[in-house]
């Protein structure tokens, strides 16, 4: 039987690898899966890199800016499978949340922004800049956290301060004051609501509705070797998707997920982030927020060549980089829809027959074209609104700054 | 000749003459003018001898590896070392230190850390992440393999990269050995504890000799297919919850 180590980091959205292993798809497609846990992206992307693993729950961006070179010589990598939508959230300390102005219920995130803005303002001027913890450079949690701060007129890097604090870390590094917020994964978030340090201030569904999250990711190398393996592996993954949205399964789901050897977490925790109910302050109720963390539902686990050139366009933003068509063409061809559909061919998946999209352009439910018929896709706009055309990044850049 | 983008790297690097430091290194000296001589790097400049030094910095989890590491490099005449205390800031020491070389245990805590400061560098040089294709292949999967991840500055040749990692990936497999050897022996310990006392209950319980009790405990761990030790921990065990019955 053909194997497939994969690398992961204890978060939630590590699931479809985890349960394709536990619950027997990853067996029914004819694979086996070993997962290795690391504690530090920069950790799973060597053992990537080095073929320690053969796959690798990653950060989108990560993916790619290694194929682009971005702080390390350039290795392709190739991503096939998205392993979810959003998920994410961004916490402040208590203090922070109490200057802001947080109350009880879900804040709106250009509301929030002002508030935040006065206070990030006011603590730059006395020579304090708030300090904001990223889980890596090359994440969509520091592009989502940079995107909405841009947008409500606060600049990341004048008048706040972005740091690095790995997802294991994130909660350890608000309760020890270093940092005033922090924008991380699931159970990260919640644990650190549950220990009384940090009151969650938005989701980051707030900010991009159907903003890509992590991705399957593999050397491009051994993807053009493995073509038929990797075939079975999205499969089980698949499966493992449908499986991680059945209400029946959640509780299941929740405490495998939570074992030492995954996400070493309360499976309360996890039972909140994976039922999309989220506790916002210690002493607050779970509310229910939908589409937290988007699975499986409308071709989630898709990946849309638009969402790779959104993340490179971020990239080129913060890297402060030029915008480079080549680049572009490069960072969307990490992105892999043809495995994807040819390892899903003939099943009930939904397959669209497009490969990109205009993101954040769906106001309202919107039928696209598939295989099978119409895909109706749901809500997916940016908290500003602004959409975002992949045929466009300069013109999108332009009117970004 | 040292590719005209490989210069930065070599200028401003500390050289040191036969008695310390010298001074920053002002301009690019020639190849020509570089002499190897035990295993080091001397040039003829001013009027004197200097030495190209290579500033090495380790960051480890386990300090007492990061000594073992320490140790073997400057054994072999690398002495440029600075190690990196994992309980202090480790940006602010590395930013005095200003390294040229990084050695990291690949699975440190703080790496996503590092290579968010290393990318954020503004310093000249700027240590980029190790690669395969960079230097030797098989010594880059080895280092790796080892547990060992390095960064270094642009501009180092590979042939003075893999030393200094040939070096930490043997530290490396070394400080290996020495746990395991260290978990042997404390295991062994363990036994022959363990082992007396069963001796020693099985002596008062059974009225038996020593030599008796031990080929008792012998027998039945073969009969069983067990280890004496354990065994030996059983009958400590049925001792310590049945000791009182007669």
């Amino acid at each position: 039987m053909s194997s497939f180590r994969i690398g992961f980091l204890p978060l939630v959205d590590a699931a479809l690898p985890i349960l394709a292993h536990e619950q027997g798809f990853a067996p029914a497609e004819g694979i086996a899966i070993q997962p290795v846990r690391d504690m530090t992206w920069a950790t799973v992307l060597d053992r990537l890199l080095y073929g320690h693993t053969d796959a690798a729950h990653l950060i989108a961006p990560l993916a790619i800016g290694t194929t682009l070179g971005r702080g390390r010589p350039a290795t392709p990598l190739a991503v096939p499978f998205v392993l979810g939508l959003n998920g994410n959230a961004v916490t402040f300390s208590t203090a922070l949340a109490a200057a802001c102005g947080l109350d009880g219920g879900i804040a709106d995130p250009a509301r929030l922004g002002q508030a935040l803005r006065e206070v990030a303002l006011a603590r730059a001027a006395a020579g304090q800049r708030l300090r904001f913890g990223v889980v890596h450079r090359y994440s969509s949690h520091n592009y989502m956290l940079r995107y909405w701060l841009a947008a409500v007129g606060i600049e990341p890097d004048a008048d706040v301060e972005l740091v690095v604090t790995s997802p294991p870390f994130a909660a350890d590094a608000l309760a020890a004051g270093d940092v005033d917020g922090i924008c991380v994964g699931e159970p990260w978030n919640s644990i650190s609501v549950d220990r009384g340090v940090g009151r969650i201030a938005l989701v980051t569904a707030q900010i991009w509705r159907r903003g890509v999250e992590k991705v399957l990711a593999l050397r491009k190398d051994q993807l053009d070797e493995r073509g038929a393996e990797v075939g079975a592996l999205i499969r089980a993954l698949h499966a493992a998707a449908a499986h991680f949205v059945d209400p029946d399964a959640a509780k299941e789901n929740a405490a495998i997920l939570a074992r030492p050897e995954y996400c070493d977490a309360p499976v309360e925790t996890i039972m909140r982030a994976i039922t999309d109910r989220i506790r916002l302050s210690r002493d607050a109720a779970p509310i229910h927020y939908p589409d937290f963390m988007f699975q499986y539902r409308e071709a989630a686990n898709f990946p849309w060549r638009s969402q790779a050139a959104w993340l490179y366009s971020q990239m080129t933003r913060w890297d402060r980089t030029p915008f480079s068509a080549a680049e572009a063409e490069i960072a969307q061809a990490v992105f892999r829809p043809d495995v994807y559909r040819e390892a899903l061919a003939g099943s009930a998946a939904t397959l669209p027959s497009s490969s990109s999209k205009l993101e954040g352009a769906v106001t309202d439910a919107l039928g696209v074209g598939t295989a099978q018929g119409r895909l109706i896709l749901g809500r997916d706009t940016f908290f500003d609104r602004r959409p975002f055309d992949p045929d466009d990044i300069p013109g999108y850049l332009a009117g970004l700054t | 000749m040292i590719p005209p983008n490989r210069r930065l790297g070599w200028v401003g690097t500390t050289l040191r003459g036969r008695n310390g430091p010298v001074a920053a290194c002002p301009y690019l000296v020639r190849k020509w003018r570089q002499r190897t001589f035990n295993n080091q790097v001397w040039s003829y400049v001013a009027g004197q001898h200097i030495q190209w030094s290579v500033r090495i910095a380790i960051i480890d989890t386990s300090s007492s590896r990061a000594a073992i590491i320490a140790e073997g490099l400057r054994e072999a005449g690398l002495t440029d070392l600075v190690q990196i205390d994992p309980h202090a800031p480790i940006l602010a020491q590395l930013d005095r230190a200003q390294p040229e070389v990084v050695l990291v245990n690949l699975e440190n805590p703080s790496r996503d850390v590092l290579e968010d400061y290393f990318a954020m560098s503004r310093a000249l040089a700027r240590p980029i992440a190790m690669f395969v294709d960079q230097t030797d292949t098989e010594a880059t999967a080895a280092a790796v393999d080892a547990g060992v991840s390095a960064y270094i500055v642009d501009g180092l040749t590979s042939s003075r990269i893999k030393p200094v990692l040939d070096l930490a990936v043997r530290r490396f497999q070394a400080f290996a050995r020495l746990q395991d050897e260290l978990h042997e022996a404390r295991t062994a310990l363990a036994d022959r504890t363990a082992v007396d006392k069963a001796k020693a209950i099985l002596m008062q319980r059974r009225g038996l000799s020593e030599p008796d009790s031990y080929a008792l405990l012998r027998t039945h761990a073969m009969s069983t297919n067990r280890r004496i030790a354990e065994v030996a921990e059983a009958v400590i065990t049925s001792e310590a919850l049945m000791g009182e019955m007669p």
